[in-house]
């Protein structure tokens, strides 16, 4: 009677010292890495290779990344555009540096020109799109711009052939993850023809 | 003396050992940040699983008490299988008073760590994570960078095997408590010497 008592007792001792205790003993050069493996380390430094760093995306005017929530670099490929309705189409090119799959759901901003700070129209995915780790694919974007864009650009052609824009009050939905950002981000010179 | 056998006993620690092996892989309790999911938590008494952006976290100090709480469980669940079938014996009452509280304790345990845990979380970082149902998760603006707001959908409820947990825990209890029946013979009085 006595004798399974204590063995019950020595059961219930060994059955949590013996795992926690060897962890201990494994990790006795340096017990924070009981909690904080180098893998959380590297996060917590900046030099996980979970997070990629050196997106090729365009800068904003704070010098952060301006990609999708720095999930995604979009890289500027053409437009068409129709003059009659003021509308645009741009198709883009996002590169996911990422080792998981992820989905750009919305994409939403307001466009403006550069140089006098005229607001140009409105911008928005015309469809989610889901990148593949490491895979670059095609996303479209359209929008319309204001009458005040089209009269700044009628009366400057004859001298100008393209046009600083920038976007701002970007909101964009990655996985689920909604950035409303009030920066900027410069979409860069858009050739007049592009704009009709 | 009559062998009986603790029918409630056997059931209980069969359960008990079939709860430590679905446990492993099936979370009790699973929260899901991002739709689709892009990090994932999946936490049971003998198993957690951190997931990020397809990268799984392994804490030794976690992944050890893990390992005690299986063995813990599963020593219990032995033991109730062994008084099962002895329950009569003079040290079966030991035996019984050890087996039924481990699942017991992994429940209650288990319940309180998880408030625990949501309350810890939003007292340091300022998240406050739903325990069950689904949300939107606003970043503290010190975490976010200038200017932005970050919000993120996140999922969050308990698995089956937490409620298979409460009906193996409740087993225990109802051995515990049918061991008086099952031991009545004990407490018989010997029948009167014939002359």
């Amino acid at each position: 009677m006595q004798t399974i008592g204590i063995i019950l007792l020595l059961i219930s001792i060994g059955t949590v010292v013996g795992p926690v205790g060897a962890t201990v003993i494994v990790y006795r050069d340096d017990l924070s890495q009981l909690v904080i493996t180098p893998q959380i380390r590297d996060i917590m430094n900046g030099n996980s290779n979970i997070f990629p760093h050196g997106n090729n995306g365009n800068q904003n005017s704070n010098g952060g990344d301006s990609g999708f929530g720095g999930l995604m670099s979009p890289t500027f490929v053409s437009a068409q555009s129709d003059p009659s309705t003021h509308t645009f189409t741009g198709i883009f090119t996002v590169t996911n540096n990422f080792t998981y799959p992820l989905t750009l759901n919305s994409f939403n901003a307001n466009a403006q020109i550069t140089q006098q700070q005229i607001p140009a129209g409105s911008v928005s995915l015309a469809n989610p799109v889901t990148v593949q780790p490491g895979q670059t694919t095609q996303l479209t974007i359209s929008g319309q711009w204001s009458q005040q864009a089209q009269d700044y650009m009628v009366a400057n052609s004859p001298s100008m052939t393209s046009v600083e824009i920038y976007v701002s009050d970007v909101a964009i939905n990655i996985n689920g993850i909604t950035v409303q950002s009030t920066g900027t981000i410069d979409v860069g010179n858009i050739p007049f023809n592009i704009l009709g | 003396m009559q062998n009986k056998i603790n029918i409630l006993a056997l059931i209980a620690g069969i359960s008990t050992l079939i709860l430590i092996v679905i446990s492993i892989f099936v979370p009790w309790w699973q929260l899901a940040v991002g739709s689709p999911s892009i990090a994932s938590v999946g936490v049971s008494p003998v198993n957690l699983n951190l997931n990020l952006l397809g990268n799984v976290f392994t804490i030794p100090i976690i992944y050890a008490l893990n390992i005690a709480s299986a063995l813990t469980l599963a020593s219990g669940g032995i033991v109730m299988l062994i008084y099962s079938v002895k329950p009569n014996q003079t040290y079966s009452n030991k035996l019984l008073g050890f087996g039924y509280k481990k699942p017991l304790y992994a429940v209650i345990l288990f319940i309180i760590s998880m408030f625990a845990l949501s309350y810890l979380v939003q007292r340091f970082s300022g998240f406050a994570f739903p325990l069950l149902g689904s949300s939107s998760l606003s970043l503290p603006q010190g975490i976010a960078p200038d200017g932005a707001n970050i919000s993120v959908a996140v999922s969050a409820g308990f698995g089956w095997p937490f409620y298979f947990a409460i009906v193996v825990a409740g087993l225990c209890v109802a051995a515990k408590l049918y061991h008086p029946k099952v031991n009545v013979d004990m407490a018989l009085p010997p029948p009167p010497p014939q002359l």
